[in-house]
């Protein structure tokens, strides 16, 4: 037993202890090292972040370019299955796309209105300033999903600001280097966001699960029933970090009678990511809103025309204008077909009605020439009696009313 | 060719070849994650650093190996450091195998670097999760564990044929 024990003694000692042959470092003095770093590392010193920021940049730079022909066949595999389903891709495409475009100047509207509310409950973060950069290195890790992108302390980035694909949130920066940083993808499990679950406004938190989704954590079951397949998910905007409202995905398959967790999926493939960009949030000045009531004059007034608000404010009026003139346009098209359609018909009626008089007219002489007929064939039968006779009293003269009405009446009989 | 292969240049590159290998792999942080195979995704750098210590080649030294692991803690977003250190942990338990077995064999290989990948894999667990309070699905690196372990089994085949072509006892 003894000697089983020396023999590992023995063994560990000439492993760790010893410096191997052609070994240049000996393995014991570079776990220290090793440890030594890793202490270092977590404490939150200036010199120890400006080192390994050093090294950050020039392993990212490194990195990119090994990283290349991988990105390369990746890119291709993508290219390749894209292709095959290109036709029903673009048919899709271009009807949603209708649909969205129709759907686009509304949701102007709306969001200008929403603005207008929430500035006036003082509480709307507008995007401060806005860094496009590209992304170096995209780590699909199943431990860790994060990206390194190509704008750093230089270009004014700072740890904690929103990272978005178009609209769409992705993640958020964990670490600034001088000029690279890292972001920390929606799916990555030490993720945790803020979110607000659309209809029904109901408040969560979003965690990353490693996976290519998110779940919804701190909601209470008695919600669930208010959760469809076709909720959204949007930033809350709490803590003030992220503004509210930014698109983050949609609640899939989800029964709410069955499942237990509740799935997100994203609205941004975080695999194809190629360019992205790092957004700042910051509160509008209360100052900014009081000048928009406030009459302002001469350079005062340029400079007012400046501020985005107001501009922002001017293009969506200017859209609204747009939108009621072409409606107005629209209404008098239509007021004149209207018009041009009545004077026809009336035109058409007044015709036949003419028609109508000119055939009535016929009609009553034809009567007429009937009466006439009918009144001489009875004249020739019953003119005598009715005729005045030179010594009677009875009887008309002939070709007085009275004694056609007396040759009719007989010939009624 | 023949000038390289005079001059002993390409013969130099191919010794080499492992330790390009593995910065390539912890530059690229290599994941066999492109495929969309949900569960399969190993350790390129733990195989390259276990068989090759195991070999105790002479162009694969400690150094090296350490600065290997500071690239993939910088490339990973892991704290400073703690690749190193796993991938030292590694290179121990390798020397200290290589002292206790007079005639290694494969399986004897395989099955202790399951041991070794186990142990380090928890000690990277517990690092991260209790130190750093960086989370870390274990599941996942349990699955990961289980994938280098297989895997490892083909890559031992590949290095071995390769040893046998390119190195000399001179080398060991």
């Amino acid at each position: 037993m003894n000697v089983s024990r020396d023999d590992f003694v023995i063994a560990i000692r000439s492993a760790f202890l010893k410096k191997q042959t052609k070994q240049k470092f000996s393995l014991l003095s570079l776990i220290i090292l090793s440890i030594i770093i890793l202490i270092l590392s977590s404490f939150d010193y200036k010199v120890i972040k400006t080192v390994r920021s050093g090294i950050n940049e020039v392993i990212y730079r490194g990195s990119f370019i090994i990283s290349a022909p991988e990105k390369i066949i990746k890119n291709l595999n993508y290219e390749i299955r894209n292709h095959f389903g290109l036709y029903s891709n673009s048919k899709k495409l271009e009807e949603e796309l209708d649909e969205y475009r129709s759907q686009k100047i509304s949701l102007d509207i709306l969001e200008f209105e929403n603005q207008k509310l929430r500035q006036q409950l003082d509480d709307y973060l507008v995007s401060k300033e806005i860094v496009f950069s590209k992304i170096i290195i995209d780590n699909k890790s199943p431990f860790l999903r994060s990206l390194v992108i190509n704008k750093g302390s230089r270009d004014g980035i700072k740890s904690g600001m929103a990272v978005l694909d178009q609209q769409y949130l992705v993640g958020k920066v964990i670490e600034v280097n001088f000029g690279t940083s890292r972001v920390l993808l929606l799916s990555d499990i030490n993720s945790n966001i803020p979110i607000t679950i659309s209809p029904g406004n109901l408040l969560a938190i979003a965690s990353g699960t490693g996976q290519d989704k998110a779940k919804v954590n701190f909601l209470k079951k008695t919600h669930f029933d208010k959760i469809t397949n076709e909720s959204l998910v949007y930033s809350s905007g709490t803590g003030g970090l992220i503004k509210s409202g930014v698109p983050i995905g949609r609640i899939n398959d989800f029964d709410p009678k069955i499942d237990e967790n509740i799935d997100i999926e994203f609205f941004s493939d975080f695999s194809q990511l190629q360019y992205v960009s790092v957004v700042a949030f910051d509160k509008v000045e209360n100052n900014e809103f009081e000048k928009i009531d406030v009459q302002p004059s001469g350079i005062e007034k340029d400079i007012l025309l400046d501020a985005p608000t107001l501009r922002k404010k001017l293009d969506l009026l200017l859209k609204e204008k747009e939108i009621n003139d072409q409606i107005t346009n629209k209404i008098k098209l239509e007021n004149e077909n209207l018009k041009s359609q009545l004077s026809n018909n009336q035109l058409e009626k007044i015709n036949k009605q003419k028609i109508i008089e000119e055939q009535n007219k016929i009609i009553k002489s034809h009567n007429i020439d009937k009466d006439e007929l009918n009144f001489l064939r009875l004249n020739l039968e019953y003119g005598e009696k009715c005729r005045k006779k030179t010594f009677s009293k009875k009887g008309f003269k002939v070709g007085t009313p009275e004694y056609k009405n007396c040759v009719l009446k007989k010939g009624m009989f | 060719m023949n000038y390289f292969e005079k001059s002993g240049v390409f013969k130099y590159i191919l010794k080499l070849l492992p330790l390009i290998i593995l910065f390539i792999a912890v530059l690229n942080e290599f994941d066999a994650n492109y495929f969309g195979i949900p569960f399969l995704s190993f350790n390129l750098a733990f195989i390259l650093i276990f068989f090759w210590t195991l070999k105790n080649i002479e162009h694969f030294g400690y150094g090296f190996i350490f600065l290997a692991g500071i690239i993939n803690d910088v490339v990973t977003g892991t704290p400073l450091g703690l690749s190193s250190f796993l991938y030292m942990l590694i290179c121990g338990a390798t020397a200290y195998f290589r002292k206790i077995t007079l005639r290694p064999n494969i399986t004897k290989d395989w099955l202790f670097f399951l041991l070794t990948i186990s142990c380090v894999n928890s000690i990277y667990y517990i690092i991260s999760s209790y130190f750093f309070s960086v989370s870390i699905d274990y599941r996942y690196l349990l699955t990961n564990n289980l994938a280098t372990f297989l895997i490892f089994f083909l890559f031992y085949i590949i290095f071995n044929i390769y040893y046998k072509k390119f190195f000399r006892k001179s080398d060991v």
